[in-house]
């Protein structure tokens, strides 16, 4: 675990989440809508302790105050500014991928606490179908911001990702090697998982005893 | 007196309740002004305030609890007129806040963590 949410937030057994106007213009909308709710459904069914809501305040890009968690799509740069700093980083929009920027603090020699989460999906995640290159699907869009979901809402680094052997939409790199399969439609495309013939595909999303522990290990 | 907290600093309401007694901020309140002590109530008494009283900004009962531990916590009481706390952020308080947020504004650290993910594309066809 890398690090846990300030006592103040982690009491409220809530993380309030903000998508940008960028995002709410793109196709991730009803993505973002469906994230939440897909992440807290696991959260009922898994106890986790924290559930999402979907907040209509930025983080203040000094201070503390605004979402918990912001959402946004990216196309070529991250950038935000929260508690006073400024994230500017190269970000592909065409790439299959998400970009989760956790933002600490510590006072004196107290232990570094999470205040703020910057999330970022691309603005054109691209796949290659029998046709030809296009967007991604709707399905593994969903997976790609519940699981950067997880990343926030736990604070798990990437070396607490699922493996093979046991996965869920908490798989990743450098754990396991989850590929993109593109769909002969975009309803079909989904996360795969492992060897021929025993792939797990994703959708539906599902999330292991184990990812839910370590959730859970962070909220009270 | 002027604020000197980064928080508080500059916020015209903030510097109001610090030098005047009838711009004391009360229960009912709403805006920046509010937002602002509730964020100084967590970092500095650890307490958890209401998220609808945080996504409104306003000086809810979760807001008034915390504000009257504060002064209970530092015995801040104005003994011209009363014997105990109440959940009143007046120039007491804001000036209280205001020192205790500059001790800890002056020993913070923020750190930034980078979590990437990304899918490979692999075929198997």
């Amino acid at each position: 675990m890398a690090s846990a949410w300030e006592d103040p937030i982690r009491n409220s057994n809530q993380l309030t989440v903000f998508p940008t106007a960028a995002l709410i213009r793109s196709f991730w909308s009803p993505i973002f809508t469906q994230s939440i709710a897909e992440f807290n459904r696991l959260s009922t069914a898994q106890r986790l302790g924290v559930t999402l809501v979907k907040s209509a305040t930025a983080p203040d890009p000094d201070t503390d105050a605004g979402a918990n968690i912001q959402v946004d799509v990216a196309g070529g740069r991250a950038r935000a500014r929260g508690l006073g700093v400024d994230i500017d980083e190269s970000f592909s929009p065409t790439s299959v991928h998400g970009l989760t920027k956790v933002l600490s603090r510590s006072f004196g020699n107290g232990p570094d606490r999470v205040v703020k989460c910057f999330v970022f999906v691309p603005s054109k995640p691209t796949g290659n179908a029998p046709g030809g290159a296009r967007v991604i699907g709707d399905g593994v869009k969903l997976f790609i911001l519940v699981h950067e979901f997880v990343h926030a809402a736990g604070q798990l680094n990437n070396a607490e990702h699922s493996p093979e052997s046991n996965p869920d939409v908490f798989i990743g790199t450098p754990i396991a090697s989850p590929q993109l399969d593109v769909g002969s439609t975009p309803a079909g495309d989904r996360v795969r998982v492992g060897a021929p013939p025993n792939f797990t595909r994703f959708p539906p999303i599902t999330m292991s005893a184990r990812v839910a522990g370590l959730i859970r290990a962070n909220w009270p | 007196m002027s604020l000197k907290s980064r928080l508080f600093k500059g916020d015209l309401k903030l510097e109001a309740a610090s030098q005047s007694n009838p711009a004391h901020i009360v229960p009912g309140a709403i805006g920046d002004h509010v937002a602002k002590i509730q964020q100084a109530l967590a970092r500095l008494d650890n307490v958890t305030i209401d998220v609808g009283e945080r996504e409104a900004r306003r000086y809810g009962s979760s807001t008034a609890n915390a504000v009257l531990a504060y002064k209970t916590k530092r015995n801040i009481i104005n003994r011209s007129y009363q014997s105990q706390a109440d959940n009143i952020v007046g120039m007491m308080t804001v000036a209280a806040m205001d020192q205790d947020l500059v001790l800890q504004e002056n020993n913070t650290r923020i750190v930034v963590t980078t979590i990437k993910c990304e899918l490979g594309t692999q075929s198997f066809a």
